[in-house]
């Protein structure tokens, strides 16, 4: 027995130097690679990536579940061989991708995962995703990094605690963060602005008072220009080829409904339609109405040009749906879902994606992770 | 027999038989009770005593286990989490150190169905539902014993067999019998700035009024070193944010108006506040929270008999606590959390025993309790709880045959101040257990019990903030169990031998529990079905091997088959229970001589699943965990000294017993007191 601990102490520490656990000082941490394998650890050589003809594929963020220790995990769904690969962060890293990732987006050579409850922001290759770096926000660039979205040679986070900070592609560093309203939620990109959802949602006892607005920001400047006032709760977010853009406020779940705004480039805010699950391709909004307590949801999409609706997007409905993406060039539906125990959404099993082609015909069923609710595609 | 109170010498006897006497509601639970245990408790002698207290669990009608303060000492115990894993039968959620919540549940029927009873009446917390053992310390600890089911000790009132499971906590009686007045001082340090001041003064005014109280100071930084392992990266890791200080002062008073009766009244108040480190999340290492709880009590309990095979026994409590939670962070409205809860209960019982022959007895029991729950959260609506229990018990006693037959109705009253009420409850709770003796001279027993019982849901359940429901029904709990026990008394080597086998099958419906619509929004449902099959059992020897030497030997192992019923289309239909080992044990090797006394003891459980799927990233390795204890006392002049030393976790092991809660490794404690 002794020898068995003299072992795991040998073997320890032979270990223990390789691996940089967090730590609140540094700002950045170098996550164990090899250069010289690794072509895509050397920075972007222009800060604007190349505009992308195709998607060839859907990268899933199953956000596991925290309350039961289960970790985040990154699926990926191949469109050429149709099918799904799971933990492919942990497969390629052979570290876990972390607490609650939300969201990510693929811009130039990379895939930046905003990871809510691990506090970081994990920068990988978008092919292999292996990891080039993992940036800890400090105390001043916000914490739980919530949306994340890029425009112009930028990637922008929404962290939970009422900021926005700003990557910068090149260096990989984050160089500015922006004050935004109580717990932001999803942003958008339109007219030269930043749309960002003010939330409040952790502060429901007083009527998400504080938040049921959406920020505007410059991109130039990276400074508020406005505050909209919207529905309650809003949470996410998208906008049109046209430059308008769609809010969808989550309402209470109780006596107030998800409703879905639109706010044109005059800043003037109209109702639309009702919605608890949003995305958008060119001009055509692709909604899903979920309400909480609803035994039947309603899957649609509406033209906002022509306001022309399409019922029944779907031929064959999901369980419990928490996330969906179109395919921007091929007009592919994909939409995320929970398994279900007893009636109920299961946040302990595995998840689903099912694929649709673009007239709403079921095409494929691939079985994800826990939590697969941030969809985001593999741009080439 | 005589030769059996070796071990047990020293003052053992004197101890207990004062004991009997001055808390006899407690002691007499499991005992020869109903037929006038005062009127006999003179001519017991210390034999008999000793042996009754092994013989108890054998006996016993239903699954009883036991531990008493010597063998708390005997088998190298640090705290109360670590007593019960030397019981079979039980899972102890342990959230890591000192201040980490701790929870028992029994035969995996969830913590929420094991009623714990702290001197004669039910803790109860309408919050939460379940009692954090953390709270109570050890040292003031004279026995503490788990009765799966219902045993034959039926003078008990209606809320102690509403569970089902009961532990029982019982705290240290004075003992006068060569003084008037004593004082007990202890220190206990150890690893992790843990400091543990300990003082009991105890003095009898006359024949029939005596006192003791006790004061308590523990404080701990907790800041232990653990490993933590992320696919192939392993780190060396702290846990920041975990320091715990702790006050507790308890007051008792013990009368006996008369040689028939004992009227006693305790003073509880506990206050702690801790910081909570929380689950260890990856590349984060942040954590603010903190937790200031606060409870007092007081009960008394009266008992008396009377010449016409008649006996009386009242309980009061009243009972308040206030938990407050503090959070910080950008995301809270106003840059932090605190969350304000305040708990009142009310409660009084009454129970007459009836023993119209020495084979008969019949008890009537009635309870009402009162609860009620503040808060400053949103969506509060100050909940309130009225509830009746009432038994009607059956016992019927030979020398050979032991039957008992409870019949329990509740109601449960529910409303809100400001709101609805969650809907009322009414229900009947049969429970029957039997025991026979096959051979007249032997010490082999057969033994035999069902019992179909529930569980109302708790505040937190039908209230909190948004996701609270109404209309949940009971959780309902069914048990059923077989057993064999077997004493025996062999040669002058081998004085004691006990061995308890016992199989039982439970099921448990309507399980509540929290489903989610999204991360914010969260719905208590009653969804679950459990079937449990499993086998416990317990081994006591104890070997002389020379005049004041002795080795003792226990051990318990548990089998747990605790698999999820609830939809047959779920992928993990069938598959075992989170938190649920299949295999469970605990050893303990204790060598008594005149020298230092020392005791190495193991605890383990087999591989655990942290989700309802058993698959391998839900796995959790199994483990096993070894302590030494070594303690020795002596006498200088008029002062007893104990001295004791612990090494917890001796082969440094890192596990978790709830997952990203890491538990300490190696860790030492010196215990010193002085008692005159």
């Amino acid at each position: 027995m002794k020898f068995k601990h003299l072992f795991f102490a040998a073997a320890l520490f032979s270990i223990a130097p390789l691996f940089c656990a967090c730590n609140d000082d540094d700002n950045e941490i170098e996550v164990p690679r090899d250069p010289e394998e690794d072509p895509s650890s050397q920075p972007d050589t222009t800060p604007e990536a190349t505009s992308p003809t195709e998607a060839t594929g859907l990268y899933v963020i199953n956000a596991g579940n925290l309350s039961n220790n289960v970790n985040g995990t990154l699926s990926f769904i191949n469109f050429e061989k149709g099918t799904a690969s799971n933990n492919v962060f942990f497969d390629i890293n052979k570290r876990s991708l972390g607490g609650t990732p939300q969201d990510a987006i693929v811009y130039g050579s990379k895939m930046y995962i905003a990871i809510y409850g691990s506090n970081i922001i994990e920068i990988v290759d978008k092919n292999t995703a292996k990891s080039i770096k993992q940036i800890v926000p400090t105390s001043t660039q916000g914490e739980g990094p919530r949306d994340i979205i890029a425009a112009n040679g930028k990637v922008y986070v929404s962290m939970y605690d009422g900021y926005v900070s700003r990557i910068d592609t090149l260096s990989l560093t984050i160089d500015a963060t922006l004050k935004v309203g109580p717990n932001p939620e999803e942003m958008t990109v339109a007219n030269g602005y930043l749309y960002v959802a003010n939330s409040d949602g952790m502060n429901y006892g007083a009527d998400y008072a504080n938040g049921k607005s959406v920020s505007k920001i410059g991109l130039k400047t990276f400074t508020e220009a406005k505050r909209i006032p919207v529905g309650l709760n809003p949470t996410k977010i998208c906008s049109t080829t046209e430059g308008n853009v769609y809010v969808l406020a989550m309402g209470n779940y109780n006596d107030i409904s998800a409703k879905v705004q639109k706010i044109d480039n005059m800043n003037i805010v109209t109702d639309v339609t009702e919605a608890t699950l949003m995305t958008v391709k060119d001009n055509t909004l692709y909604l899903i109405n979920a309400p909480y307590g609803a035994t039947e949801n309603t899957y649609f999409s509406i033209d906002t040009k022509t306001g022309n609706e399409t019922k029944n997007l779907i031929d064959q409905p999901v369980d419990s749906p928490c996330g969906i993406a179109v395919n921007p060039f091929t007009g592919n539906i994909y939409i995320s879902s929970y398994n279900m125990v007893g009636g109920w959404p299961s946040y302990t099993t595995d998840g689903y994606v099912n694929e649709y082609s673009a007239n709403g015909k079921f095409t494929n069923k691939y079985n994800v992770g826990v939590g697969p609710c941030g969809l985001t595609f593999l741009l080439k | 027999m005589k030769e059996t109170d070796i071990f047990y010498r020293l003052k053992l006897s004197y101890f207990l038989l004062y004991s009997i006497i001055l808390l006899l509601p407690n002691i007499t639970q499991g005992q020869e009770i109903g037929d006038t245990i005062i009127g006999k408790v003179h001519k017991i002698t210390d034999v008999i005593v000793t042996a009754e207290r092994t013989k108890q669990q054998v006996k016993s009608i239903s699954p009883f286990q036991q531990l008493n303060k010597k063998q708390l000492q005997q088998q190298g115990i640090t705290d109360i989490a670590d007593a019960l894993r030397r019981f079979s039968g039980v899972n102890i959620k342990d959230y890591g150190g000192a201040g980490g919540m701790k929870t028992i549940s029994v035969r995996s029927l969830g913590a929420k169905h094991t009623a714990v009873v702290y001197d004669g009446v039910t803790l109860s917390d309408c919050q939460s539902g379940q009692i954090d053992l953390s709270r109570f310390s050890i040292d003031n600890i004279q026995q503490i014993s788990l009765t799966i089911g219902d045993n034959e000790d039926i003078f008990v009132p209606a809320r102690t067999v509403a569970s089902a499971a009961a532990l029982k906590l019982q705290s240290i009686s004075p003992d006068f019998s060569n003084k008037k007045n004593h004082l007990t001082g202890q220190i206990k340090t150890g690893s992790f700035g843990m400091i543990n001041p300990l003082i009991r003064y105890e003095q009898k005014f006359n024949e029939k009024i005596s006192a003791s109280t006790t004061g308590e100071f523990m404080r701990a930084d907790n800041l232990y070193p653990f490993t933590l392992v992320n696919g192939d990266y392993v780190s060396k890791e702290k846990r920041y944010n975990n320091n715990i200080q702790t006050y507790r002062g308890e007051l008792n008073l013990y009368i006996s108006p008369n040689n028939r009766s004992t009227l006693n009244g305790k003073i509880y108040y506990y206050d702690t506040d801790q910081q909570l480190p929380g689950a260890v999340i990856l590349y984060n290492a942040k954590s603010r929270e903190k937790l200031r709880e606060r409870n007092f009590f007081s009960q008394v309990h009266y008992r008396t008999y009377w010449e016409n095979n008649l006996s009386l026994l009242i309980n009061g409590k009243f009972n308040w606590s206030q938990s407050h939670y503090h959070d910080e962070g950008g995301k809270y409205p106003g840059g932090e959390l605190n969350d304000r809860y305040f708990q009142r209960e009310y409660y009084t019982s009454g129970a007459l025993l009836y023993t119209p022959t020495s084979h008969w007895s019949m008890v009537y029991a009635a309870d009402y309790i009162y609860n009620n729950l503040n808060a400053n959260t949103p969506n509060n609506t100050s909940p309130y709880r009225h509830s009746i229990l009432q038994t009607v018990t059956l016992r019927y006693q030979t020398d050979n045959i032991t039957a008992v037959a409870i019949l329990l109705g509740s109601i449960y009253l529910n409303g809100a101040k400001e709101g609805n009420g969650a809907e009322n409850r009414r229900k009947l709770s049969p429970s029957f257990s039997f025991s026979w003796k096959p051979c007249t001279d032997g010490q082999l027993y057969l033994r035999a019990s069902y019992k179909d019982i529930f569980r109302v849901a708790t505040f937190s359940e039908n209230y909190f903030d948004r996701m609270g429901s109404r209309d949940l029904r009971p959780e309902k709990a069914q048990q059923y169990n077989v057993g064999i026990t077997y004493q025996n008394n062999f040669t002058s080597w081998l004085p004691a031998i006990s061995l308890t086998l016992d199989g039982y099958y439970n099921k448990v419906k309507d399980k509540i529990v929290a489903m989610p619509y999204n991360m914010f929004i969260w719905n208590m449902v009653n969804l679950g079905k459990v079937e449990i099959w499993g086998v416990d059992a317990n081994i006591n020897t104890t070997f002389q091997l020379a005049k004041h030497y002795s080795l003792l030997l226990t051990g318990n192992y548990t089998y747990q088959y605790a698999v999820d019923k609830t939809d047959p289309e779920v992928v993990y239909y069938k598959h075992q229970i989170a938190y649920t080992p299949r295999h469970s044990a605990g050893a303990s090797l204790a060598l008594e001589n005149p020298f230092i006394n020392a005791s190495l003891h193991a605890t383990g459980v087999s591989k655990r699943y942290i989700a309802s799927e058993n698959r391998p990233s839900n796995e959790m390795d199994g483990y096993i965990e070894y302590g030494l204890s070594l303690y020795r006392s002596f006498k200088i002049k008029k002062f007893t000294y104990n001295l004791r030393g612990d090494i917890i976790n001796l082969g440094n092991k890192q596990y978790d017993i709830v997952k990203s809660y890491p538990m300490p490794g190696r860790s030492y404690k010196l215990t010193c007191s002085i008692h005159f």
